[in-house]
């Protein structure tokens, strides 16, 4: 498990943690059934507020990717291989018109951006 | 659990009134106490801790109330208020060998720890030690208590960045057992971002919001715009703003984002959404 | 109130003043062959405005009253302190008005009251009359040092030139009460034992009174 904040980012604490596990869970990183540490000491070694891990869980637990047994901790969830590779291709697909949202607003052409993504493609 | 409940907390003074303050702070968590000089915020910790008469009231300490259990709850609270300005020719030895007989757990090998991580040395006077190494000294004695509330009025204030951040690190550690929770009032706003569960904003003696961090963070959204779009609407939309020469920024409540449509929005730090509130324009005042 | 002890350790390691240690050698005063003997105890007073006054600087009270005691403690400390050092004053200097009688050339105080029981009920009334008056007053807002001093040590000193004139002026106060002659000796031991009820009485009327005023000061 690694997470990696960003203090300066516009993107609340939370958000970072949530988003940076949910990418290892979908990648397979961290495989099914693995036991997440405690909430208290992640926000400790992290240097942020419990809540903050918190709320990060939740929104895993949410979506699916982990569970808690009451007294025990929380686990990832067991997934199936093509079930996490759906779920990396919403993701991407998510970020993608993202960035294809932005491109439009700069005025850019369909053809514009086309050759873009190939070029950045290499 | 609740380990703090602040009920109606109203005391009455010639010009200022702390008006039905009202707030709960759960075990195991940190809440920030923000607002501005003369706000209300030293009177309400030092009501709840019975050093300031309150007109009406209750606080409840780990369930027990104040008022008629003020022994059992002043053991359960670790007080710091502001920097250590007692007994200025004593030396910290003297005073610590005070301290320790009044509290039955004190943790003497807690105590030797603090000392040493904060260099402070005990033969030292009080007033030979800098407003930094006072605030030190007052937070070693108010953990080595071992008490499961922690309450501190700005202790952050004469503290260099280094320090500080020591401090909120302290923190977290004093809370990870879920046991323990701790109130600081607080200028550096920096500092609830990096490590506040909680925070309650108080203005003119009465509390505008007590909630989790980034729900009180959430409520609001920051907006900037051309000068030509703040029109009176829109002011009427909008907390605060400040105008310059290219356009203006400002503050809405986060329920108004669908009229703000046409401004550019973001989320706001604290400081922001304190500026906003506690000073609305340069110009005129509206709540 | 198992803690007053504590409190009491508090009292006399960070609270007290230089003086605590140094102005009970003012008992050394009673060897000198005349002198009015009472004026050594003014410095007891004295004594006890310095610590309210250092008290004061360092914020005794504040100090005090965030420990896990009761509000009223602080200043039920403060009173047995100053019971402690009235009394130990007063104890010091009872060998040296012993010692000072049997030495003096003169054969008597020719410029005050011996330094007998009456002398001591004389003081012992001093201490209620500046008891009653000072902790009150100080109480009252928690930092009126001065104030309290003006009007408990002005009572003091007055009660203390009515009773050393009286005694000089009456004849029937001055063949009892200014001489160690075992004809006034009851009297002279009876006046004493009232004198200590009063001053107990006082202090502990004073005491409480100030109790009740100071839980209203808001700190």
């Amino acid at each position: 498990m690694n997470i990696v904040l960003n203090n300066g980012s516009e993107t609340p604490l939370y958000k970072q943690i949530y988003e940076q596990l949910r990418s290892q869970i979908i990648k397979g990183e961290l495989e099914g059934s693995y036991c997440l540490p405690p909430i208290r000491s992640v926000a400790l070694e992290l240097r942020v507020s419990v809540i903050t891990v918190k709320k990060a869980w939740e929104e895993l637990e949410r979506e699916g990717l982990i569970y808690t047994v009451t007294g025990r901790g929380c686990f990832v969830a067991p997934h199936k291989e093509p079930e996490l590779a759906d779920r990396r291709f919403e993701l991407a697909e998510a970020e993608l018109r993202a960035a294809l949202e932005r491109a439009v607003s700069l005025g850019l052409s369909d053809s514009e951006i086309r050759a873009l993504l190939e070029k950045l493609l290499g | 659990m609740a380990i703090l409940k602040v009920r109606n907390l109203t005391k009455r003074y010639e010009s200022f009134t702390l008006d039905g303050v009202s707030f709960d702070l759960d075990e195991g968590y940190i809440m920030g106490f923000i607002g501005r000089n003369g706000a209300g915020k030293t009177t309400t910790l030092k009501s709840m801790l019975g050093l300031v008469h309150p007109d009406s009231g209750e606080v409840e300490i780990c369930g027990l109330d104040f008022k008629s259990k003020e022994l059992q709850c002043k053991r359960e609270i670790g007080f710091v208020l502001g920097g250590f300005d007692f007994y200025l020719k004593r030396r910290l030895s003297a005073i610590s060998a005070v301290e320790r007989r009044f509290y039955p757990e004190w943790d003497e090998a807690g105590y030797r720890e603090y000392l040493r991580r904060f260099e402070l040395d005990e033969n030292k006077k009080v007033e030979e030690l800098s407003e930094g190494m006072k605030v030190k000294f007052s937070l070693a004695l108010a953990l080595s208590r071992r008490a499961r509330l922690l309450i501190l009025d700005e202790p952050t204030s004469g503290l260099d960045p280094v320090s500080r951040d020591e401090l909120l690190q302290i923190f977290r550690k004093v809370i990870e057992d879920g046991g323990h929770s701790v109130l600081f009032s607080t200028h550096i706003t920096s500092d609830l971002e990096k490590c506040a569960d909680f925070i309650t904003y108080i203005k003119d003696g009465k509390i505008v919001k007590s909630c989790e961090r980034e729900d009180f963070i959430d409520s609001y959204i920051a907006v900037s715009g051309r000068a030509e779009q703040l029109d009176e609407g829109l002011k009427q939309n909008l907390i605060g703003y400040k105008q310059n020469a290219f356009g203006f920024t400002g503050l809405a409540l986060a329920e108004k984002r669908e009229l703000l449509s046409s401004l550019q929005t973001a989320r706001p730090d604290i400081e922001t959404i304190m500026i906003y509130s506690e000073e609305p324009s340069d110009s005129e005042v509206r709540i | 109130m198992n803690y007053m002890g504590s409190l009491l350790y508090k009292e006399f390691t960070l609270a007290r003043h230089a003086t605590v240690l140094i102005f009970p050698l003012f008992g050394l005063m009673l060897l000198i062959p005349s002198y009015p003997y009472t004026v050594a105890f003014i410095y007891t007073c004295l004594e006890i405005f310095f610590i309210f006054l250092n008290g004061r600087e360092n914020k005794d009270v504040l100090f005090t009253a965030l420990l896990p005691v009761e509000k009223r403690d602080v200043v039920r400390a403060r009173t047995l302190m100053i019971v402690i050092i009235q009394l130990f004053n007063i104890l010091i200097s009872v060998p040296f008005a012993l010692i000072g009688r049997n030495i003096n050339p003169l054969g008597e105080n020719t410029v005050g009251i011996e330094a007998n029981a009456a002398f001591y009920a004389i003081i012992l009334i001093m201490f209620a009359i500046f008891n009653a008056l000072f902790l009150p007053i100080f109480y009252k807002t928690g930092y009126s040092a001065g104030r309290a001093l003006c009007f408990a040590g002005g009572a003091a000193s007055l009660w203390l030139i009515a009773a050393e004139v009286a005694v000089q002026l009456i004849p029937a106060l001055k063949t009892n009460l200014d001489n160690w002659l075992a004809a006034g000796r009851p009297l002279r031991l009876a006046l004493l034992g009232a004198a200590a009820l009063i001053y107990f009485a006082a202090t502990l009327t004073a005491s409480r009174r100030a109790q009740a005023l100071f839980e209203r000061v808001d700190l």
